[in-house]
């Protein structure tokens, strides 16, 4: 569907040096995939998106959609449509007309028109709106237009840049996941941009993360929040424990020593890096309460001093120190809140997970 | 509540008052002053007969009095030419400035000041000084004259100066700026992603500009017409040079009229005339303006 092959763009900075926006990226996406960009502010996301969609020229490498190289494609000719961060509604046009704009262009007869355009609005929810300007509209209601004005064109692939920011926490859930509905329906590829990566796990077939404009890892949500590719990937995707230390082999078990002291044993199983300075990930999920000081069979456990508890929900939520002082967190299930009750800052007690539960990652040094 | 709706007020009052002050008494007081003169009898020897006395629009308009005041086409003649040179220098300081404005508005910010101040350069040098370097242009031995002929495209000298040509060239030359501005303050604002989004729709450049860019600076252009048609319209510093006797304009008519005939009355009305014909024209103007925009609103 979407082919990128090692495209690289830099933008000169105001201080007379380039900023690399995009670094050697290659990427595919398929054609009925939700693929999420994610990164950071300025790690190139909207670059990316924008020389997908024309408006940004590369530098090097290239773009093909459709099996078409679209390098001297300009972007009125691309077989895509955008939803615009700010939605760039035409303020002087109704809802109908905006909506209707891209068929407009294309000479598209007036019946077939406007029944386009009243299905579009219906799929989106917004039926009998037509009428109204842009500015006498909600924003989640002018970001639906948006993406009316995008779909209604029936591109191969839409581009969404970061369509969910400028909306309030319920309404953006309710949107991701009529989205995702909505990409299901029909049945065309979404790259979507967000910075939020519980929105990228949530909606996404793949996600792609990017840092200072290159690709760190490319998969599925459950591949890149369970076996992220390095620390930044682990800092940015989900929360996590990040150790440092000297990993070595103990038979079918390895051990992290920290600078600390703290030893964090866990199963060699599946995991390639077996010496030597590595950072070990456990996710905060992954630990729970020891009810003693044994370690049972296919668990490990930490000694801990609790910091500080925090009530979210159904989870617990607790800030503990290791012996070393290092803080480590953890999130149990507590549906009849009896930790809620007993476990106080200062209590000692200690956290335990299994042993194939942590994963080793390159050191944060080297990433 | 009450005291501080009051201290309001008194605020409004205080930053309000200095401007009153001007537009009253250097405004409205003169202004009013000459509505009443145009409504006395003019004196034999300049001054005013405090009498009521309408032939002075009746001389303009058709109904004079036969004896001393005869009704003379030639005003309301004049009338139609300033509003056709008007007209005509709104249109074609629209035409120039347009192009300019949009391209001036999508440079970087550092640019954009330097062409807003060469925009702004002439009005450094006298109005009376640049309307005379035309003359010596324009005129019969002016160096296009005397170049066309030493060339030997032309074997006897153009006639520019004097024309309704050299006219509305001149003032399209003094008010380019005032159509410039506002167009530019128009299009600098213009959201661009307005225009990628019309490009990501499929439309081409011309498409996006009659699409998006020219409804959306309607405003500019409004404004930028107004600005310029109405010092157009009353102008007489332009055709007294560029036009002579021949191009008389309203302005030279009500010039005249105080300082030559020394028929204030009349003056009086003339001025009134304009300033009516001036309002009337931007009541439509407007009211068609606003028709077209709720057209499109349907
Ligand atoms: N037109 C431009 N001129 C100069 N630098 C640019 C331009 N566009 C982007 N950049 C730079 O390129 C880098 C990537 O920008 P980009 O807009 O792609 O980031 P992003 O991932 O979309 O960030 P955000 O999440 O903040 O939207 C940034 O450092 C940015 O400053
Ligand atoms: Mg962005």
């Amino acid at each position: 569907m979407i082919s990128i092959r090692n495209a690289s763009k830099r933008f000169p900075d105001p201080e007379g040096g380039v900023v690399h926006a995009l670094r050697s990226v290659s990427l595919d996406v398929g054609a009925r995939e939700f693929i999420t960009l994610l990164g950071p502010s300025g790690c190139g996301k909207t670059t990316l998106l924008r020389s997908i969609s024309g408006f940004e020229d590369l530098d090097e490498g290239t773009i093909a959609i459709d099996g078409r190289e679209m390098t001297h494609i300009p972007p009125n000719k691309r077989p895509v449509n955008t939803v615009f961060q700010n939605y760039a509604l035409f303020p002087h046009l109704t809802v109908g007309d905006n909506i209707g704009y891209g068929l407009d262009v294309t000479g598209c007869a007036r019946d077939e028109r406007n029944r386009r355009v009243g299905e579009a609005m219906e799929l989106v929810g917004l039926a009998g709106f037509d009428r109204r300007k842009p500015h006498q509209l909600s924003g989640g209601q002018q970001q639906r237009v948006a993406l009316a004005r995008a779909i209604v064109n029936r591109p191969s692939v839409l581009l969404l840049d970061e369509p969910l920011s400028a909306l309030d926490r319920k309404l953006r859930e309710s949107m991701q996941l009529e989205l995702k509905n909505l990409q299901h329906e029909l049945g065309i590829a979404f790259v979507f941009v967000t910075h939020d990566q519980q929105e990228a796990l949530t909606m996404s077939d793949r996600i792609v993360v990017m840092d200072h404009g290159s690709v760190q890892q490319a998969g599925p949500p459950t591949e890149v929040y369970d076996r992220p590719a390095s620390v930044f990937v682990a800092r940015f995707v989900g929360e996590g424990n990040l150790f440092e230390g000297e990993l070595e082999a103990r038979g079918d078990t390895l051990a992290l020593r920290t600078a600390g002291g703290t030893g964090i044993v866990l199963s060699a199983a599946g995991e390639t890096r077996r010496a030597g300075p590595a950072t070990v990930l456990i996710r905060p999920e992954d630990l729970e309460m020891a009810d003693d000081d044994s370690a049972a069979g296919g668990f490990a456990s930490l000694a801990v001093e609790v910091t500080q508890t925090i009530f979210v929900g159904t989870d617990f939520q607790l800030v503990a120190a290791l012996a070393d002082g290092t803080p480590i967190k953890a999130t149990i299930r507590d549906p009849s809140r009896t930790l809620a009750r007993q476990v106080q800052p200062g209590a000692h007690i200690r956290l335990r997970y299994r042993l194939d539960a942590p994963r080793v990652l390159a050191p944060a040094a080297s990433a | 509540m009450a005291t501080a709706l009051a201290r309001k007020r008194l605020r409004l009052a205080g930053l309000l008052s200095p401007i009153s002050v001007v537009l009253g008494v250097f405004f409205l007081a003169p202004l009013s002053i000459l509505l009443v003169y145009a409504f006395l009898e003019p004196g034999l020897y300049g001054g005013v007969e405090w009498n009521f006395y309408h032939h002075n629009f009746g001389r303009i308009l058709g109904w004079a009095d036969g004896e001393y005041e005869v009704f003379d086409p030639v005003y309301l003649a004049i009338f139609a030419r300033s509003f056709r040179l008007a007209l005509t220098t709104v249109v074609i300081t629209l035409l120039l400035c347009y192009p300019a404005a949009m391209w001036v508005s999508s440079l970087p910010d550092r640019l954009k000041s330097f062409f807003l101040f060469l925009i702004t350069l002439p009005f450094f040098a006298s109005l009376v000084v640049r309307l005379f370097a035309w003359i010596l242009i324009l005129k019969p031995t002016g160096w296009i004259n005397e170049t066309l002929l030493a060339l030997g495209a032309i074997a006897q000298p153009f006639d520019m100066l004097y024309t309704e040509g050299a006219v509305v060239l001149g003032m399209v030359y003094v008010f380019v700026p005032f159509m410039f501005l506002p167009l530019y303050a128009n299009l600098e604002k213009l959201d661009r992603s307005l225009l990628e989004a019309s490009r990501d729709l499929g439309a081409g450049g011309l498409r996006t500009f009659l699409r998006v860019t020219l409804p959306l600076s309607v405003p500019g252009m409004v404004g930028g017409s107004i600005i310029v048609f109405i010092p157009s319209l009353g102008n007489f510093i332009v055709p007294d040079l560029l036009g002579g006797a021949k191009v008389l304009m309203i302005g030279n008519l009500v010039e005249q009229q105080f300082l030559q005939a020394r028929n204030w009355p009349f003056g009086s009305a003339l001025a009134w005339m304009v300033m009516a014909a001036v309002l009337i024209f931007l009541l439509v103007y407007v009211s068609v303006v606003n028709r077209a925009d709720a057209l499109q609103e349907r």
